[in-house]
């Protein structure tokens, strides 16, 4: 049984067919990475994964462990363990970081019949995982996304994920608008994450990612599908001919 | 649940509370001793008139409406700039759920006598479901010409991109909507008062 194991998904956004017959599979431990160009459908598969509603799956499987993600809702699905970095973060006025984070990780633990952590053990893991990204505690005290560069959404997107340690992370160009050295911070956090029990997918344009975080698997993404798969080594030969020759 | 209709007068750090039902109230605030109220509607008729006749007069208002039910609320405030450079500032948020009908007239009108004077309105509503229905009819009656005067009113359901957002962390449905409309309400009602709310939503997500 693969970790993730995608066949054949056919995907419609408001009538119109973004994905055509996905087909992709992840093991535990490993980090894919996908490439295309523009409209190709990589944020589609996403958003997909992670259950936004707005996609409508009108072929194909996906299974998460064994189990049928299209028929659980988005919270169910992270609660298993999927969490999806977003190309553009809403901002919420009002929604403390803390008050949100506490909320999201005492669901998880809720439903998987571990208990709540109280507050001192809250604190502790929040300043931890703050720290290691360089997030001071004023940033904390901010409402989520509210305001912030695009840079500081990208790190508040990776801080999220470090706190919440899910199983599956979903990385959808988080490269977009950083400059080296916030995609150096943001790329530390996340290679510091990589684990033997812990599966990554790269949505991005660009090699310039690989660079800092090394996929073991990149895969082509034209026209909804999946053209092409090789490794690494295929991203800096993309970076020569471009896409054309798949196209 | 109590559902009587509540306005908060404040003055410096004090507050007075008064349980209003269909009722029309007029203040006349001077400018030593600006008016400053908070309104909390669950139905029926409230009638808001302010005059601000003397020079330099300001008032602010916040009113919240939480509807639900069958209920009507028809909510309307007029703001009358009578003198000089006088202020008004009038937020307006409101959830409506169920099968309820919003009202809401607000009016400010901006005297020939009223120079340099400031008005501002601000109307936003959620809808809870289909059937709950919002009418805004904001006014402006400007008679004076070198004023200031702004208003705005947006109505809508629940934002569904921060919906999915607060879902994709884990966070279940019902506990999504209510922080999504705790943080639209917050600030709108002296803390106080805010276990009201607080109940309000608990019981409508």
């Amino acid at each position: 049984m693969a970790f993730l194991e995608i066949k054949d998904l056919h995907v419609e956004v408001a009538g119109k067919e973004i994905l055509k017959g996905c087909t992709l599979s992840i093991e535990e431990g490993e980090v894919h990475a996908i490439m295309g160009p523009n409209g190709s459908g990589k944020s589609t598969l996403a958003n997909v994964i992670a259950g936004n509603p707005v996609y409508k799956v009108t072929k194909g499987s996906l299974l998460f462990r064994g189990q049928n993600m299209l028929e659980m809702s988005p919270d169910e699905r992270a609660r298993a363990g999927v969490f999806m970095a977003f190309q553009s973060p809403v901002e919420l006025p009002g929604v403390g970081i803390a008050q949100f984070l506490k909320t999201a990780l005492n669901e998880k633990l809720k439903s998987m019949g571990k208990p709540e952590l109280d507050a001192v053990q809250f604190i502790k893991r929040l300043k931890t995982r703050a720290q290691a990204l360089n997030i001071s505690d004023a940033m904390l005290k901010r409402s989520v996304n509210e305001g912030f560069s695009g840079g500081e959404k990208k790190k508040m997107e990776t801080f999220q994920m470090a706190f919440l340690e899910p199983d599956f992370c979903i990385l959808d160009e988080m490269d977009a608008g950083l400059d080296i050295d916030a995609l150096k911070t943001v790329s530390d956090g996340i290679n510091v994450m990589r684990e033997k029990t812990r599966s990554f997918l790269l949505i991005t344009h660009f090699q310039r990612l690989l660079n800092y975080i090394e996929p073991d698997y990149i895969h082509i993404m034209i026209d909804g599908q999946i053209v092409h798969s090789g490794d690494k080594l295929l991203a800096k030969s993309l970076e020569e001919k471009g896409y054309d020759e798949y196209r | 649940m109590n559902t009587d209709n509540i306005l908060l007068i404040k003055k410096g750090d004090v507050i007075t509370q008064r349980h209003i039902s269909d009722q029309y109230m007029t203040f006349e605030p001077n400018a030593s001793e600006p008016l400053e109220c908070f309104l909390l509607v669950f139905k029926g008729d409230t009638q808001i008139q302010v005059n601000l006749k003397e020079e330099g007069a300001t008032c602010l208002i916040q009113a919240l409406y939480l509807i639900d039910k069958d209920h009507k609320a028809n909510i309307d405030i007029k703001i009358s700039h009578l003198g000089r450079d006088t202020k008004s500032s009038q937020i307006i948020k409101g959830i409506a759920t169920d099968q309820s009908k919003v009202s809401f007239f607000g009016n400010i009108y901006i005297d020939n006598n009223a120079q340099k004077s400031d008005g501002y309105q601000n109307h936003r509503a959620l809808l809870l479901s289909d059937d709950a229905c919002v009418q805004a009819v904001p006014a402006l009656e400007i008679y004076a010409d070198d004023v200031k005067c702004s208003h705005g009113s947006a109505t809508g359901p629940l934002d569904e991109n921060a919906l999915f957002y607060l879902l994709s962390r884990g966070i279940s449905s019902k506990s999504a909507k209510k922080i999504l409309l705790e943080s639209f309400v917050s600030g709108m009602i002296p803390t106080e008062y805010n276990s009201i709310i607080q109940q309000w939503i608990e019981d409508h997500v």
